[in-house]
């Protein structure tokens, strides 16, 4: 589904990605993890066209995407949850949601896209009226969520979901995330500080760090991997 | 009726008709405001271009024998294209590639563009008045008692701003293209996110300013029945006087900012003098500014840089 080879990326003089190859297959659930500051946010965003990668390829279900403008990249089927969430605070929670099938041309599909959305948050249904600035976080989150999957894209990426959330949100939204991989077979690229969080839901994962991928593998490898316990997991 | 009550009532008609096109215009700079953060000072001149384009369309009109009403909407609708393809190129040409330039860059090229329109329809035209020809002789005359205090001509004007605004409430509030122009207020890299084509949004809403304003060019022009290359100047600087009383960046805000700044201008000039009309209009400005900063309807939110 995705390709990254020996993509740079960056800001001006700043280079915050240094070669980066990435893959991720149909269907998976892909973790990335690292520090602050590691590069993590900055390669979703290179991904769905807000950078331009300076140096390498970015692949998208085979083709090259260099060129492509974001709103392109989410009509092939991207969809990016960016970091903080950024749902439209002084619009309805119903508008938001309106603003995620902006490009869904039938009325009949956007109301079964609905009806999905309100089947896994229920919350966004009672709150519909709502000026969603008004929201809780956690409920902000599911929003921003359900907002994405009104596009029903086939790759989502979703950056630190488990922001500043408490733990039985988070629960509940990652299990969302997985049922939504599950039934959907929509693919996830999951970037998290939380790596124990990150490592159980995903397959596969990688690690990211200072602009570099130092180690990659099988979730549950990483998991009893002793360097990944020492650096992310708080466990020596 | 009482000879007091009919003068206050024909002051508060033609403050209410000045206003009805001070809130036409203001609606352009507060909808290009409330995208882009930035201040079109070439609006005026929009303005000021689809009052020419209407005149010499209802004259071409006139001299193809149409009828009064054929004639109003030819004028009418030539000047909201010719305005509407202006505000379109103007973006493209003066704003977008600035848009990641430091603020004071879109302002000076706005001021270059205003200089630039205004120059040219001298240069093309003249910069004398000429007359715009009558476009509402042939209304029918109002009711008995009516006639003392407005002129149908003024209750043509302000009917067919209201009917303007309410056709702009339901294209912000209920339409797929009014939600997409709120998202990009907000948050425009989130727009471009979602799959909005924010460009083109962009560019729609400049045809849109322009073409109310050239709604209003005409109409205003076809009641005082002269223009020249400069009306667009003072009237831009009064509209974007009410697009700040309203709060700008609001929409309604912006319509009824336009209203009470006609009705403050023209109760001043009927019960003071004439003289003071402009000066009050910035008076409110200024009072304006120093005790609701964020206008009328506008939240005190802390300013969007
Ligand atoms: N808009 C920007 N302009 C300049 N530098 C930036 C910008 N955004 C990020 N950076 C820099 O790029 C590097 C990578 O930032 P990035 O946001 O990708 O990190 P991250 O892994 O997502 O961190 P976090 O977990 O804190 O979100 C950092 O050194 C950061 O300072
Ligand atoms: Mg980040």
């Amino acid at each position: 589904m995705l390709e990254l080879v020996g993509v740079k990326s960056g800001y001006g003089p700043i280079e915050a990605l240094k070669g980066i190859d990435l893959q991720v297959g149909e269907g998976e659930i892909v973790a990335l993890i690292g520090a602050n500051g590691a590069g993590k946010s900055t390669c979703l965003k290179t991904i769905v066209g807000l950078l331009r990668p300076t140096a390498g390829q970015v692949r998208f279900c085979g083709q090259d995407t260099l060129g492509l403008k974001p709103q392109q990249l989410v009509a092939q089927g991207m969809s990016l949850v960016p970091e903080g969430r950024r749902i439209f605070g002084d619009l309805t929670v119903g508008e938001n949601l309106g603003l995620g099938a902006y490009l869904t041309a039938s009325r009949a599909q956007v109301q079964l896209d609905l009806a999905y959305v309100f089947d896994l948050f229920p919350i966004l249904q009672e709150r519909q009226k709502q000026r969603a600035g008004t929201l809780s976080g956690g409920q902000q989150q599911m929003l921003a969520l359900g907002r994405a999957l009104m596009g029903r894209p086939k790759f989502l990426l979703l950056d630190e979901p488990s922001l500043g959330l408490a733990p039985l949100i988070i629960k509940e939204i990652f299990a969302m995330i997985q049922r939504i991989n599950r039934e959907q077979k929509t693919t996830i690229l999951l970037v998290e500080q939380n790596a124990h969080l990150a490592l159980k839901t995903a397959q596969r994962a990688y690690v990211l760090e200072s602009g570099v991928l130092t180690l990659q593998g099988l979730a549950k490898e990483l998991l009893g991997n002793k360097e990944v316990q020492a650096a992310y997991l708080g466990l020596v | 009726m009482n000879e007091g009550v009919a003068y206050f009532l024909g002051i508060c008609f033609s403050g209410l008709t000045r206003g009805s096109i001070y809130a036409l215009m203001a609606l352009g700079y507060t909808l290009v405001y409330g995208i882009l953060s930035l201040i079109n000072f070439a609006h005026g001149e929009v303005y000021m271009i689809g009052a020419f384009v209407g005149l010499v369309f209802a004259g071409l009109g006139t001299i193809l024998g149409l009828g009064p009403v054929a004639n109003a909407a030819l004028a009418l609708g030539a000047a909201i294209v010719w305005a509407g393809a202006y505000g379109f190129i103007l973006e493209r040409v003066a704003y977008r590639p600035l848009r990641r330039a430091p603020r004071l860059a879109p302002l000076i090229t706005a001021i270059g563009m205003s200089l630039f329109l205004r120059e040219f329809v001298i240069l093309a035209q003249t910069s004398d008045f000429v007359a715009f020809p009558p476009l509402f002789e042939a209304l029918p005359s109002l009711p008995q008692g009516w006639g003392e205090f407005v002129l149908p001509s003024e209750l043509l004007i302000l009917c067919s701003t209201l009917a303007v605004l309410f056709g702009l409430y339901l294209l912000v509030q209920h339409s797929k293209m009014g939600l997409a122009m709120r998202s990009i207020a907000q948050d425009p890299e989130m727009a471009r996110l979602l799959g909005i084509d924010v460009d083109k949004i962009i560019s729609f809403t400049f045809v849109l300013g322009s073409a109310l304003a050239a709604v209003g060019a005409v109409l205003i022009s076809a009641q005082i029945g002269q223009i020249n290359a400069n009306i667009g100047f003072i009237v831009g600087i009064k509209a974007f006087t009410a697009a700040v009383l309203g709060g700008v960046g609001s929409p309604g805000g912006a319509a009824l900012g336009g209203l009470v700044l006609g009705l403050t201008e023209s109760l001043a000039a009927g019960y003071l003098s004439s003289d003071y009309e402009d000066g009050f209009a910035f008076l409110v400005l200024v009072l304006i500014l120093l005790f609701r900063p964020a206008g009328l309807v506008g939240k005190n939110l802390p300013e969007k840089v």
